[in-house]
């Protein structure tokens, strides 16, 4: 709860408007901003200063300083240089050493395929410069240049996919709006933390393949027609290799009815018109994994609701740019209403500093424990920033415990057993990312301070008996969430005995039992799939 | 066998270069958008401009250079800056004998003419800014100039090693003093 009392620190609002403040105290900050103008009309001042500081270098520092003496030189022949000192040869001599390696009684069949590949290289070849990227941008304008007239898509799935892929879709991130669109794997493509792209030309045609670890479609391709560089085809393959295949139908629909899977017939430029049925355990969960997507689900007020067949998005003081981001997520799925209302302002109370942030505290006097863990982390200023770096990650360790813990209560196994096959795999891959998440924060914690507390004569107690429930699971994260913040000073009035470097370690331990025993469990339940 | 064996390793020396024409673009894109930014800070450190130029140009060979041993940069941007920083400190210890670069901005503040765009009221503001400016401590400067070229806190604490809630406290500073010096 928000102290009106307690104004907000010089710093606090420097790194609050920075975005360096860890995320719960950044909320905290935010909630105090909201309902405090004195604090809000420091931060104010503050952003001034900033402009001001911007203005400065645009006007003073860029216009007076000495231009560079000299033309920049080439970049490349820098680069060239570097390649060369790394023993790199040219791509040819390259080539040509790859032959002179082969035996003459192997030359024949060599020389042959060598052919094929090469003509298969030079064709790739002349298109070294044509990106996937630029490719897609090039394409996305292209087609908000056509006007717009409503064409109809063909769709095939594997056998697996064909209930339920749109909420596949949803759950990788990618647009159903407009599913088969260089707009729609463009932004799914942007999206991805890592990605390999190949383009390939063919006849009247350029080829996108994109791969990546980093969504739950593994591999996605589009064909764009030449010149006009309209999406001809898309196939997209998710993680458990089911696929889709959407290719656009001919205006005629009736020309297509000889494909393996029944096609569906949808206008591409509106969303897919399915019957919207009355809202479901499964509706709302299609509606969690799209904000999942977006990472809506870890800490924005958003509140998600069954109403008669509609699922009631509403979320109070989100931010104007984040609001459009959940609202675009959302947009395509059907029988979703989206709300968002300001905070009411919370009622004024007496300052109990008038002067407000010239308050400003000292720091207490560090105890001899403190003192102590300073020393074992490597002096200060080290232990500052090992401090920052550990709360941190505790704070995102939680908003994944509360996320996972909220996801268990709505979809009890009652409820789960309502589901379709297919949305019991997204409750899983939601499920999975959140714990996947946990179990790497519980890691880079335990291996940032497990050093320094060891040294401090800690050693991890053996954890009680656990069931491994998603319930022990958010106990004992909490657990550690409280220790650290008592271990590191993030409490206040809270002394640290000696026995804390132990308790700490002790509580990792247990979070990471438990987070193995609710991996295990949920792998029994999902039959090892 | 043998030709598919071939076909495989020839595709494998054509991936690579496209990955290393890749990498140059990419590099290449950075050096036009942040140059100017990276030789003027490398300027401010008091290194005289044909040496900051070279430094400038020379970060960004480094970056390509550490991208092509596979390593990975999460900020190559920040890295420029680290790397500049540091050439820029190493020219400024050899050329010690020679005074530190001073652009005399004051003067060319002072120097300019009123024009209907820039009236004698701004030319006074932002000589008082400039001032100001002038008074922060060596550390304090550095942050906001780092910042000021979007780096985050932990980036720039790299740079200058020092904590990033060192950083904080040092911009914080540097925000009170100006503020006291500009009323």
């Amino acid at each position: 709860m928000s102290n009106l009392a307690q104004h907000l620190e010089e710093d606090q609002l420097l790194r609050y408007a920075d975005g360096e403040l860890p995320a719960r105290k950044a909320r905290e900050a935010k909630r105090h901003l909201e309902a405090c103008w004195q604090c809000r009309a420091e931060l104010k001042e503050s952003q001034d200063l900033v402009n001001e500081c911007v203005r400065y270098r645009k006007n003073v520092l860029q216009n007076y300083l000495p231009s560079p003496p000299v033309p920049w030189g080439d970049i490349y022949q820098g680069f060239a240089k570097i390649d060369a000192s790394r023993n790199d040869v040219s791509l040819f001599v390259r080539v040509a050493r790859l032959f002179s390696m082969r035996q003459i009684a192997t030359w024949t069949p060599v020389a042959l395929a060598t052919g094929l590949v090469v003509v298969a290289f030079l064709e790739l070849r002349q298109t070294p410069s044509v990106e996937a990227a630029e490719l897609l941008r090039k394409a996305v304008l292209a087609t908000d240049s056509r006007p717009q007239k409503p064409h109809h898509i063909h769709i095939r799935t594997s056998k697996n996919l064909e209930q339920n892929f749109q909420a596949r879709f949803l759950a990788a991130n990618y647009s159903w709006d407009n599913p088969l669109s260089a707009k729609s794997y463009q932004a799914w493509r942007d999206r991805l933390s890592e990605k390999h792209d190949e383009v390939t030309t063919a006849e009247g045609e350029y080829r996108i393949r994109t791969t990546t670890a980093s969504s739950e479609i593994k591999e996605a391709t589009i064909t764009l027609k030449t010149p006009d560089l309209e999406p001809r085809q898309e196939r997209l393959q998710f993680r458990d290799d089911e696929w889709v295949e959407i290719t656009q139908a001919p205006e005629d629909i009736t020309t297509i009815s000889n494909a393996v899977q029944p096609p569906v017939r949808i206008p591409s430029h509106q969303p897919a018109n399915f019957t919207p049925p009355p809202a479901t355990a499964g509706d709302e969960l299609h509606v969690l994994a799209a904000l999942h997507g977006v990472g809506a689900d870890l800490g924005d007020p958003i509140e998600v609701a069954r109403n008669g067949n509609q699922i009631v998005v509403s979320g109070v003081g989100i931010e104007p740019q984040r609001q459009q981001e959940i609202r675009s997520t959302l947009e395509a799925i059907p029988n979703v209403v989206v709300k968002f209302s300001e905070p009411a302002p919370a009622p004024v109370q007496p300052q109990a500093q008038p002067d407000g942030i010239a308050a400003s505290s000292t720091a207490p006097e560090p105890t001899p424990f403190q003192t102590r863990l300073e020393k074992q982390a490597g002096g200060r200023q080290r232990f500052e920033q090992l401090s920052a770096q550990v709360l941190d990650m505790s704070d995102t360790m939680m908003s994944r415990a509360y996320a996972l813990r909220r996801l268990t209560e709505r979809f009890s196994p009652d409820v789960e057993s309502q589901l379709s096959a297919a949305d019991r795999k997204i409750l899983r891959i939601v499920s999975r990312e959140h714990t996947d998440a946990l179990a790497q924060q519980e890691a880079q914690i335990e291996k940032l301070l497990g050093p320094v507390l060891i040294s401090m004569g800690a050693s991890p107690a053996n954890s009680g008996v656990t069931a491994g429930t998603a319930e022990d699971l958010f106990r004992s994260a909490k657990r550690v969430e409280t220790l650290l913040a008592t271990l590191l000073g993030a409490t206040a009035g809270e002394a640290p005995n000696g026995q804390l470097p132990t308790q700490v370690l002790s509580a990792l331990a247990e979070l990471r039992l438990n987070l193995e025993l609710y991996k295990r469990l949920s792998l029994q339940e999902s039959g090892g799939k | 066998m043998v030709a598919f064996s071939l076909g495989d390793e020839l595709q494998g020396v054509i991936r690579e270069d496209r990955a290393a024409s890749k990498l140059q673009q990419e590099v290449a894109q950075l050096f036009e958008e942040a140059r100017e930014d990276v030789y003027r800070y490398v300027l401010s450190l008091g290194v005289h401009p044909p040496q900051a130029q070279e430094a400038a140009q020379e970060a960004f060979l480094r970056l390509y250079a550490t991208l092509r041993k596979g390593e990975k940069i999460e900020n190559p941007r920040a890295y420029v800056f680290r790397v500049a920083h540091n050439l820029g400190l190493k020219t400024r210890a050899k050329q010690n004998v020679q005074e530190a670069f001073d652009p005399g901005l004051e003067q060319q503040i002072i120097g300019r003419e009123p024009s209907p765009e820039h009236t004698l009221l701004e030319k006074e503001r932002w000589l008082q800014f400039h001032r100001a400016m002038s008074g922060l401590s060596e550390q304090q400067r550095r942050c906001l100039d780092l910042r000021l070229e979007g780096l985050r806190y932990p980036e720039i604490g790299a740079i200058l090693g020092i904590s990033a809630s060192a950083v904080g406290e040092f911009l914080r500073r540097a925000l009170v003093r100006l503020k006291k010096s500009c009323d």
